[in-house]
């Protein structure tokens, strides 16, 4: 009698991870690059950085495969990634451009010099992407996880490991602070 | 009483189905009662889905970049033949040093360089070696 195989597609390409399978390293990086991409650069902007930030999530990734208990879907693990990584270099950004900014209205001058860097953006898409950048780091993770990727609010939660009432206060809030800004 | 942005978060919600029925309840009469701020939570939620249509991605050849910062993190700096070349010098080194402490019959950091009691007879390792 025929062996059925238990494993879903997934557990079956984290086992290909751990064996250190290249197709199977292929396959992750074709099956999530593009979500990732959506999130680094809806959370720092179209900027030569977010490719850099995009690679060190897949390497973490692959690095840290053999403690991976695939308790959290390969995509939910990723963005979970993705958003630290972002956090982390709008953080390293804020502190670099700090040294030539301070006093009043620093952190309004500090958006700017982001802005500067984030030109190439094509103009009819930009305005509602722009507005999203102005936004608290807080509130611009939600609305990437939620209008740009389409995660459901339980997941956004899983991801940025948050209460779901703190998930939803914030997404409302974001969504309200996005119209103003476009009626300015 | 509920405030507008506890009704507007309670419509969130319920897009996902995490209201209870007595909250969703509430829910609906607010929004019978109040149609024109539901027009605004419907706009708002409109424009903000248009992040989703957004095309964003890496460049062609991300692929091969994180693939090759993964290999080169992976390999080590000596991989086994490289080590065997490196311990084979080393120990025809430690050979030579010997040869040359012990035709020099001297200890020193002269004899490392070969250059002990160097004279007009002797003023090279080469005398030492060939000696």
């Amino acid at each position: 009698m025929p062996t059925v195989s238990t494993q879903n597609p997934e557990q079956t390409l984290i086992a290909a991870l751990k064996r250190g399978e290249e197709r199977a390293y292929t396959e992750v990086l074709n099956l999530h690059k593009q979500q990732i991409a959506k999130t680094v650069i809806g959370m720092l902007g179209l900027v030569p950085e977010a490719e850099d930030v995009g690679q060190e999530v897949f390497i973490r990734f692959f690095k840290s495969i053999e403690n991976f208990k695939g308790e959290a879907k390969i995509s939910t693990y990723l963005t979970r990634i993705a958003i630290n990584l972002s956090l982390n270099e709008l953080e390293r950004r804020k502190r670099k451009w700090r040294v030539f900014y301070s006093g009043d209205f620093a952190e309004e001058k500090i958006q700017k010099a982001f802005f500067a860097a984030d030109a190439d953006l094509d103009e009819n898409v930009d305005l509602l992407r722009r507005a999203t950048l102005k936004l608290d780091e807080k509130y611009r993770q939600v609305v990437v996880l939620r209008a740009s990727q389409g995660y459901s609010f339980k997941e956004i939660a899983e991801i940025i490991q948050l209460p779901i009432g703190t998930v939803l206060t914030r997404y409302s809030r974001a969504q309200k602070k996005l119209i103003e800004m476009l009626n300015k | 009483m509920k405030t507008e942005e506890q009704y507007h978060i309670d419509w969130l919600a319920s897009k996902d189905r995490l209201l209870t029925s007595s909250d969703l309840a509430a829910l609906m009469i607010f929004i019978k009662e109040h149609a024109t701020i539901y027009e605004q939570w419907l706009e708002q939620e409109f424009i903000v889905s248009g992040l989703g249509s957004t095309e964003v991605a890496f460049s062609e050849n991300f692929n091969l970049k994180v693939l090759k910062s993964l290999n080169r993190n992976q390999l080590p700096i000596f991989d086994k033949s490289s080590l065997f070349v490196v311990s084979i010098g080393i120990a025809a080194s430690l050979v030579l040093m010997l040869n040359l402490f012990v035709e020099q019959n001297t200890w020193g950091f002269e004899a490392l360089l070969g250059i002990a009691d160097m004279d007009s007879n002797n003023t090279n390792l080469l005398f030492y070696i060939n000696s």
